[in-house]
């Protein structure tokens, strides 16, 4: 496992991705109305300070993975139980993509399929890319990263030119005052998607280089949040914050307004398919971390064998979720504050804690 | 249990052991007696008539004899007369007078006499005397002694450079390699006539003998590359090699893939500009295709008019190929995903129209697709298999018999049969012909998720198929770079193709990653 | 374990294969509907809708389709409009498919009842884009407009939608709005959309037969007629007559290109000046606890018309003939203002300005705006400037 490497700028690439994953499916921080946008810009600052704790520990600890210095830090089997939790958390974060993902795709443009077959395919694809190792999904993203610029380029320059932008549904900023965005910030934008990085914690001890990685990651944050704060923007700038909070996927409605004289049109498949790119790598990295997770609780040494039945697992899990998608998104939104929050923010913070502690103490001990 | 012995013969050609056919590898010594070597040889060799034996009497002693054999047809048999004559000092038009005497020192004086018409060497071991026999050789034994000369005339019937047949170009140089592996390599010195260009010989086949050479630049092509290439070829056990075909499948990590992993041409710059960047070319006697390796996927979009052109026209030449690449793979999958599945992404006339030209016809728009795409690919292996006589007349019954037949009965729509064309042609727009059966045989797996699962089928099946290119690795430099991992300074040479002034050759072993 | 591999993913793909495909649809197993139309039935409380099918081979004049009409219309009454649309199925030979649906015509009876249901469902429902025009019906029913044919375009609703984009073009008496526009229009505090008319003239029983496309004369046509105004989503008026109508394009700001004609010395409208570009910018704000809204008109023309003897080679008439054209702008303005205001209903954009530049205001007193609305004091200010005269300066 630690054979594998990836490079500084496939981290950073990875990274991206995965946080365009589900963000852009939702109106993402639409509690703050116009200035939705600021919200997700002040979310990715937050996001910084998250990445700033995994990275300390990644310091700390460079050639060990998540649950393997939870294990050193922790003990034995305190380390091993946190470490079950966390296989759980991740096969639970990647079942609820999957869950999106295929809800996604079964609403606009597979109605009658069955789910568990689009789900099917999702995950065969994602055991398929980790069976073969992290470099090649390393690779692939990187491949897919380019393909995914060119398509937001494209969107927008169609946007652009098809005249349906109105920048004065933009104004006044902060018109409601600071209040609505400060709320929405911390409930929402610094959560999601910046607590779900704890999966890269699991990816971390294969980067080549330490320092070059730590500042691919966080230029990764700053250009994820300026994406997601700018797609918000567009949102806002043609369907005005009213619509965009009573549509279930608000850059399908955008991108379907596109008429360029008469002849670009039905633009609806460029976003389906960034939507369906971005969702898969969310879930291989997922996917990804609960393997590594249960290969380092069960102290299996070939991580090969584990890929296909947590992917069963994870295909079982998502149609456990819910029961519809109105629940989803309620659940969603509690999630994000309560289970996501303590693995994401608490458990790392606490690790970090008691990691300078054991310092200080052995710095004592020694003296 | 049986299936599992089913699929365990059906796994790879076993080439069958004949181990009786394999020469053992101890040294014979030849024996003294020239009369019994000579008849050992022509009983090994089954009395054959093309063995041909001169045997000359020595003016001193009639016993003692000396005989010069060689293959017809392997010699150049111009030279060989005058060989034999220099030689053996034998005045022409004499009857058998050698004017040698014979003597302890006259194997040494034979020797020294051939040094002056052709390239000799002495043997003593009988297999490898057969060896070089059978290689074209001329082979001198002279009674007593347990050594033979060994003079190099190789000619004989061979086909000439000409124009190359399948990668043609309409500027730049026009030879092409041929079957001879000396004429080959001698076309590649013309080309870099530096004291660099180092080369090793090695003989693979058990039974065919064939020779295999391989070439570099020593100093930019690097090492550790070089020793992998030796070793993967020394390590091949067969029985013959009749193409480079067979070597490529043999030196390939990866045998479960449509992608060809190792480069081949015909042409020697193409050839040359390679191993110039680095990489290890690799000659196979009996075959004008040449392995180039390691290969990566932006090398088969390359012409060697690229180099030859303007830059900005290769530049615009090559994204042409990119996106034929792309037609071939997904045109026919696209169809098929938005005319039943996505109706909305269609704009509304063309909509109607394809309403209209569908109303008739009886076949499931997949059916017809995969149907007239195995037409085409049935016309296609016509047209390499058939005459030149009969060649017109088939492509007319082919192409247009079927094609306006088919729609004006109603058989097929108009549209499908544009897009079986377009996909076509768009397959001969690569040049490498390796890429072209891949892209062709990839198309069909893509379809059929098309058929089942529309536009996300499709999405899916990309996803799938990029991933596999991704973890594909030919001799350590992975499939997609400069692509993926990403080098900014090397796509310089992969759709763009920097103006002369600013480009280096660049050594690809910075690449590698091993396993 | 290769050889386990593949069998268990041969047996995976026939899972596949054998299982049949779920959302796949041959083209010929579709009816496309062009247009669609929405009625209420009088007395019962339901739906009509109606569907406009084409019938593609006479489009692509495919053999054995002459003297066939290039569409049929289907229409089927029902409680809701899925149900209604799902009953139509017991007549169209093939499923109904609405995502090529290029226009919406609603009733007038039904847009006067409200039309908020209609616009939920064509919302929700993922086959129907939000770009498609509507229109409204106006003395008739959808039924019947869809059921005329048309000359020139096989496809009357793309004869519909071409005359409304055309006219919206080159004489902004009308504009097209689509779902998009709509919804927004809804959710405008104290306003609705407007959505354009369209009438069927002179009605006869042959409107929808091929005999009526026979002759060089047609009688009953389909022409773009006037502008509907809503309070929320009930229609509570028209706009008619080409000033009030104009001047309705022109404070929403979709003038793009019209005519207006001025008078020359004693002979009335005797000038044109052809619009090609104008720009509307509107500002607003409190001024002694009233809103104040300031309507900033730019306009750039060329003279293309000049019937009487006017010396256009000299810039001070120019000069006031452009005063006369800013007055002319600012009367057909106010008037549509004065409309507008006498239906209570704020469809001029007025609300959403106050809340752009004084939001705090704006809060207080939005929950009143309709009554506020026609209190509103109204400045309109046109500057209009002719550059060209065409091919010759002065007229004969």
């Amino acid at each position: 496992m630690t054979n594998a490497k990836i490079s500084s700028g496939q981290l950073f690439m990875l990274m991206v991705i995965f946080s365009m994953g589900t963000a852009i499916l939702r109106p993402l921080a639409i509690q703050a109305g116009k200035d939705s946008w600021l919200a997700t810009l002040l979310g990715a600052i937050g996001g910084m300070i998250i990445l700033w704790v995994y990275t300390t520990l990644y310091r700390a600890y460079p050639t060990f993975s998540f649950t393997g210095y939870m294990v050193e830090i922790l003990g034995k089997k305190t380390g091993y139980f946190f470490g079950l939790l966390y296989t759980l958390f991740f096969i639970h974060g990647a079942a609820r993509d999957v869950r999106e993902g295929g809800d996604l795709i079964g609403s606009t443009i597979l109605e009658r399929t069955p789910v568990t077959i689009v789900i099917f395919v999702l995950i065969m694809a994602a055991s398929y890319i980790l069976i073969q190792g992290i470099e090649v999904l390393a690779r692939t993203a990187e491949t897919f990263f380019f393909i995914l610029i060119l398509l937001i380029v494209v969107s927008s320059v169609c946007i652009c030119f098809s005249e349906i932008i109105d920048l004065s549904r933009l104004f006044p900023i902060l018109g409601s005052g600071w209040t609505p965005v400060i709320k929405t910030t911390l409930k929402q934008t610094i959560e999601f998607p910046y607590e779900e990085f704890v999966c890269f914690t699991m990816i971390f001890p294969h980067l080549k280089q330490l320092k070059t990685g730590i500042k691919a990651g966080f230029a990764a944050i700053i250009i994820s949040g300026l994406l997601l704060s700018y797609i918000s923007a567009i949102n806002i700038v043609v369907l005005g914050p009213e619509i965009v909070s009573h549509a279930s996927f608000p850059l399908l409605h955008t991108i379907s307004l596109v008429d360029i004289n008469n002849f670009i049109q039905r633009l609806d498949i460029l976003a389906v398919l960034l939507l369906i790119l971005s969702d898969f790598f969310k879930i291989t990295i997922f996917f990804y971390a609960g393997v590594i997770a249960a290969t380092d609780i069960f102290q299996i040494h070939d991580y090969r064998k584990v890929v296909y039945p947590i992917g069963i697992i994870i295909l079982l899990s998502s149609k456990l979720q819910s029961a519809n998608f109105a629940e989803q998104i309620q659940e969603g939104n509690i999630l994000l504050v309560t289970t996501f929050f303590l693995f994401g923010v608490i458990i790392p913070v606490f690790l970090v804690i008691i990691h300078k502690l054991q310092l200080k103490y052995n710095k004592i001990r020694r003296s | 249990m049986v299936f599992s012995w089913l699929l365990k013969s059906l796994k790879t050609i076993d080439q069958q052991s004949l181990p009786q056919l394999k020469q053992s590898e101890k040294k014979i010594p030849i024996q003294k007696d020239i009369r019994a070597t000579i008849s050992q040889l022509k009983c090994k060799l089954g009395y054959s008539p093309d063995l041909i034996v001169r045997t000359f009497q020595v003016q001193n002693s009639p016993t003692n004899q000396i005989a010069t054999i060689y293959m017809q047809g392997l010699v150049d048999e111009d030279k060989v007369n005058h060989f034999i004559t220099h030689s053996l000092c034998i005045t022409p038009g004499e009857l058998n007078s050698s004017s040698l005497i014979y003597s302890k020192n006259c194997f040494e004086d034979i020797k020294t006499k051939a040094l002056t018409v052709g390239n000799v060497q002495i043997e003593n071991d009988w297999n490898n005397m057969l060896h070089q026999l059978l290689s074209g050789d001329i082979i001198i034994l002279v009674n007593g002694f347990t050594n033979c000369i060994i003079g190099n005339l190789r000619g004989g019937e061979r086909r000439p450079v000409s124009e190359p047949q399948v990668e043609t170009n309409i500027r730049g140089p026009k030879d092409s390699f041929t079957e001879s592996i000396g004429t080959n390599i001698a076309l590649i010195r013309r080309k870099i006539k530096n004291p660099n260009l180092w080369m090793e010989s090695i003989c693979i086949g058990d039974i065919s003998k064939t020779d295999v050479t391989i070439m570099y630049v020593k100093g930019i092509a690097e090492e550790q590359l070089i020793e992998k290439t030796r070793k993967s070829i020394r390590n091949i056990k067969v029985n013959f090699i009749l193409d480079s075909g067979y070597v490529e499948e043999l030196i390939q990590k990866q045998a479960y893939t449509p992608f060809p992993t190792i480069f081949n041409s015909e042409r020697p710059d193409v050839i040359a500009g390679n191993l110039l960047e680095g990489r290890i070319a690799v000659f196979v006697d009996g075959t004008p295709n040449t392995l180039i390796l390691p290969t990566t996927f932006s090398q088969f979009f390359k012409a060697a008019e690229d180099y030859y052109q303007k830059f900005d026209f290769s530049v615009f030449m090559r994204v042409i190929r990119y996106l034929s690449f792309f037609i071939v793979i997904l045109m026919p999958a696209i169809y098929i995903a938005l005319t039943t599945y996505h109706q909305e992404m269609i704009p509304t006339p063309l909509v109607i129209t394809l309403l209209a030209q569908r109303e008739d016809t009886p076949f499931p728009a997949v059916v017809e697709a995969l149907l007239m795409e195995f037409i085409f690919e049935i016309i296609r292996e016509a047209g390499i298999r058939m005459p030149r006589a009969i060649g017109q007349a088939v492509s007319i019954v082919g192409a247009i018999v079927i094609g306006q037949a088919a729609v004006q009965a109603g058989i097929v729509t108009a549209m499908m049969v544009i897009i079986v064309s377009i996909t076509g042609i768009a397959s001969f727009a690569l040049p490498s012909y390796s890429l072209s059966i891949s892209a062709r045989l990839i198309r069909f797996p893509i379809m059929g998720a098309a058929a089942i699962l529309g536009i996300y089928g499709v999405i899916m099946s990309i996803i799938i198929l990029v991933a596999h290119m991704n973890s594909l690795k030919s001799f350590g430099v992975p499939y997609l770079s400069p692509f993926a991992p990403f080098h900014f300074k090397q796509q310089k040479d992969t759709i763009w193709r920097a103006p002369f002034e600013s480009e280096k050759s660049y050594p690809i072993g910075n690449d590698r990653e091993d396993d | 374990m290769r050889i386990k591999d593949i069998f268990l993913s041969l047996i995976i793909l026939c899972i596949f294969f054998l299982s049949g495909c779920w959302d796949y649809r041959e083209l010929n197993q579709i009816a496309f509907a062009m247009a669609i139309g929405i009625d209420k039935v009088p007395d019962k409380n339901e739906y009509r809708i109606s569907f406009q099918i084409v019938n593609a081979k006479t489009i692509a004049s495919e053999k054995g389709a002459i003297g066939m009409a290039p569409i049929i219309v289907y229409s089927s009454t029902g409680k809701n409009l899925l149900l209604a649309t799902r009953k139509a199925s017991k007549q169209v030979p093939r499923k109904i498919n609405a995502q090529h649906t290029r226009a919406i015509i609603i009733g007038e009876q039904l847009a006067k009842e409200g039309i908020r249901d209609v616009v939920d469902l064509i919302e929700r429902d993922p086959e129907l884009r939000v770009t498609t025009t509507v229109l409204i019906a106006k003395n008739s029913d959808a039924n019947t407009i869809l059921k005329t044919l048309t000359p020139i375009e096989n496809i009357p609703a793309n004869a519909i939608l071409g005359k409304l984009n055309t006219t919206e073009k080159i004489f902004a008496a009308n504009y097209s709005a689509n779902i998009d526009d709509v919804i927004r229009g809804i959710l405008t505090t104290g306003g609705g959309p407007i959505i354009s008319g369209i009438q069927l003239t002179n009605k006869t029983v042959s409107h929808s037969h091929l005999s009526n496309l026979q002759k060089t004369d047609i009688s009953n046509r389909l022409s773009i007629q006037d502008m509907a105004v809503f309070k929320k989503d009930k229609l509570v008026g028209w706009i008619e007559g080409t000033k009030r109508t104009q001047g309705l394009s022109w404070i929403n700001n979709k003038m793009k290109g019209s005519i207006v004609a001025l008078n020359c010395g004693r002979k009335k409208e005797a000038i044109a000046i052809e619009i090609f570009h104008s720009k509307t910018k509107i500002k607003a704000e409190f001024k002694d606890n009233r809103p104040l809204i300031r309507i900033h008109i730019t306009e750039r023309g060329a003279v293309g018309e000049a019937m009487c003897a006017v010396h256009l080679s000299d810039f001070k008439e120019i000069h006031m003939l452009e005063q006369q054209w800013e007055n002319k702008v600012k009367l057909e303005v106010q008037e549509a203002i004065k409309k507008a205001q006498r239906l209570k209903t704020d469809v001029l954009g007025f609300g959403v300005a106050l809340e752009r530049d004084n939001p705090q205001k704006w809060n207080e007193i939005k929950n009143t705006w309709r009554e506020i609305f026609p209190t509103c004091k109204v400045e309109v200010q046109v500057t209009a400037k002719i550059r060209r005269s065409g091919q010759i300066i002065n007229p004969y």
